[in-house]
């Protein structure tokens, strides 16, 4: 195996690994550019080049640019893709205190092991782990959908009902256009630009990025407080210590992005969200998370960049895109001839091989390049003034809006989009939960329509629903999700009358 | 971006706003979901379900007296309002003149309104500068490295 090591880590296959990485940290922090458009976009420079060199420039791309969404979502509370979202949790509050270059040195280390390790899953555990992908119907993927979206709702501020209205907003918003099953045109108004429905970029934009403008402007505030003495810089020693003590965190957190990218089209978001939502139940300074813990972005981060390599389980062994990136990759490796499925180790293992030796370089050398582009994209965000801030990010958020389908109506309902969740924001209203809602519509509503038609055909209605093994723990993990907050809470008045006795 | 948190007294009438909202607004899905057809209705009509359960909680929880939500204080309401209406301007003129000047005129709108300092002449030069420079780059990535078709 050593001689595809070997191969991967030739001159060309090098630089390709630290092209792509910089060019998808490049695109995936900015707001709006997302991993899949960042792989979409250059797949057609690959065509020309042999068949293991252009997929570790894809791969390169795609592990940059998962990484790369937590520049936005540190500095600007804006995640650069929706695999980000967890990281706004703890990494923007610590950008906010003075924390964010530090903030940015947990997130490379973070992303880096949890892309590593996922990539040495691929190498290794692939075939058993795709097997477990293909144990999921549609009655496990409407419950992983609604665990994602409970999870979301009590991890955001505000309440759980709260959490759980915002979640439902952006499931109707996620109705919008044809239904995923049956076609019926829904909630379009006669407006011929809602028949497509709601781009998920287009709503990711405008509930994020427009309250934060919308507030930058609000006030006269600097944007980010900025350390001095020994708490400026990296403080990479900090960093590395506070990850060697979230160890078991940084496991754990990688451990969940594998298995939840190896579900087909579950994808960073539930990756980290769910890890998010397991670090804090197990963290001793739970209180902490939300207030900007550095444990909530090591499993935010670990997590999402350790779906990419889960990702590609599926993707490689059953010809099962595991993420949308995945499955322009997949696309690519037919233009290059080569056949996706359990043959395709045997067959076409040297490119295989290569590829996954190029893929683990690749995620390495992500360490240095992304401390190095974290330094100065801090320096650069915090030196930037208002007068530029709010209308330089204003013009990315309309251009990576109109990028999507070149549509006018695209802008307009971003940005209306983005002034019903700052009205919301007034009212305690988290956009997470909102933008969740979107992401994981479709997912939810297949599922529960694919279950609830299976069960009324077997005339085993419930069963479907409740009585599969693996949606039975996604249940329990959804109602220990909802109640965890209150029992902890209750748990805590009960040691305080101790204490006090 | 670099707020305090306020924490504003009194009981959360604007979640109780938000929560009545919701509810109209998932009632307003049942009316309409009576059009469709199983499989397209299904669905939305859980949701609804979930929302009116939902919103009767939270309504109830803020007449027992659950106080406000803590939110980032305004220091100025008319500036965010303006910027929407900027928003707007720069949304409606890109149909009339183009994305590029759109974007130049929006880009000088958002500018002038985020600026709490007074002007100095040497600052509104090196701003209006960097304004037509910046969304010239920005087009000119978009335009010709992505191929995105703007006009």
């Amino acid at each position: 195996m050593f001689e595809y090591l070997f191969q991967a880590l030739t001159p060309i296959n090098l630089m390709l690994a630290v092209v792509g990485v910089i060019a998808g940290v490049t695109i995936g922090g900015m707001p709006g550019l997302t991993a899949t458009m960042a792989v979409a976009v250059l797949t057609p420079l690959t065509f020309t080049m042999p068949a293991d060199s252009a997929l570790i420039a894809l791969a390169a791309i795609y592990m940059g640019a998962i990484y790369g969404g937590c520049y936005a979502a540190i500095l600007a509370n804006t995640p650069g893709t929706p695999s980000s979202i967890a990281t706004t949790f703890d990494g923007y509050p610590m950008a906010k205190r003075g924390d964010g270059q530090m903030a940015l040195s947990l997130a490379t280390i973070a992303s880096v092991t949890g892309g590593f390790l996922s990539v040495m899953a691929l190498l290794l555990l692939a075939p058993p782990l795709a097997k477990v992908a293909l144990a999921f119907g549609p009655p496990e993927y409407f419950w992983l959908a609604v665990l994602g979206l409970t999870l979301v709702a009590s991890l955001s501020k505000g309440t759980l009902m709260k959490g759980l209205l915002g979640a439902c907003l952006g499931l109707l918003i996620s109705f919008t256009g044809s239904a995923v099953i049956g076609g019926d045109m829904r909630f379009t108004f006669d407006q011929p630009a809602l028949v497509g429905g709601v781009n998920i970029i287009v709503a990711l934009i405008g509930i994020f990025c427009i309250p934060v403008i919308l507030d930058l402007v609000s006030s006269p505030d600097p944007h980010l407080e900025v350390n001095t003495g020994d708490k400026k810089g990296l403080r990479l020693r900090e960093a590395f210590g506070h990850v060697w003590r979230e160890k078991v965190n940084l496991l754990k957190s990688s451990g969940i992005g594998t298995l939840v990218g190896a579900l087909p089209a579950a994808g960073g978001s539930v990756a980290s969200l769910i890890a998010y939502s397991e670090a804090r139940r197990s963290a001793r300074n739970a209180d902490e998370y939300g207030k900007g813990a550095p444990g909530g972005i090591i499993a935010s981060e670990s997590a999402n960049n350790g779906t990419v390599g889960g990702g590609f389980i599926p993707t490689l062994v059953l010809g099962i895109p595991g993420t949308p990136p995945d499955a322009i990759i997949l696309g690519a490796l037919l233009v290059h001839g080569i056949r996706i499925g359990p043959d395709l180790f045997t067959e076409h293992s040297a490119v295989v091989y290569t590829f996954i030796f190029g893929l683990a370089i690749a995620t390495l050398i992500m360490l240095p390049i992304g401390l190095f582009m974290g330094r100065y994209a801090f320096k650069a965000f915090v030196a930037i003034p208002k007068t530029l801030l709010v209308p330089g990010i204003l013009l990315m958020t309309v251009l990576g809006t109109y990028a999507i389908h070149s549509s006018y109506a695209d802008v307009v309902m971003m940005l209306a989009l983005g002034l019903v969740a700052w009205i919301l924001s007034r009212a305690g209203f988290a956009p997470a939960p909102i933008v969740l809602g979107v992401v994981l519509g479709a997912i939810a509503e297949q599922g529960f329509v694919q279950a609830w038609l299976i069960g009324s055909a077997n005339n085993n209605l419930l069963g479907m629903y409740f009585g599969r093994p693996i949606s039975l723990v996604i249940i329990g993990l959804i109602v220990l999700g909802l109640f965890y907050p209150l029992i902890m809470k209750r748990f805590k008045k009960k040691l305080m009358v101790i204490d006090n006795e | 971006m670099s707020e305090t948190t306020h924490h504003p007294s009194g009981r959360d009438w604007p979640g109780l706003a938000a929560a009545v909202f919701c509810i109209g607004l998932a009632l307003y899905v049942l009316k309409l979901t009576q059009d469709y057809t199983t499989f397209g209705a299904i669905f939305p009509r859980v949701v609804a379900f979930v929302m009116i359960i939902a919103g009767v909680i939270l309504v109830a929880r803020v007449l027992a007296g659950m106080p406000r939500t803590p939110v980032t204080p305004i220091q100025s309401l008319w500036r965010p309002l303006v910027l929407v209406g900027v928003g707007g301007l720069w949304a409606v003129l890109i149909g009339w003149v183009g994305f590029y000047a759109a974007s130049v005129v929006g880009f000088i709108c958002a500018g002038l309104l985020a600026r709490f300092e007074p002007w100095t002449l040497p600052a509104l030069a090196r701003f209006l500068a960097i304004s037509v420079l910046v969304p010239s780059i920005g087009y000119a990535i978009f335009a010709f490295a992505l191929k995105v078709p703007f006009d």
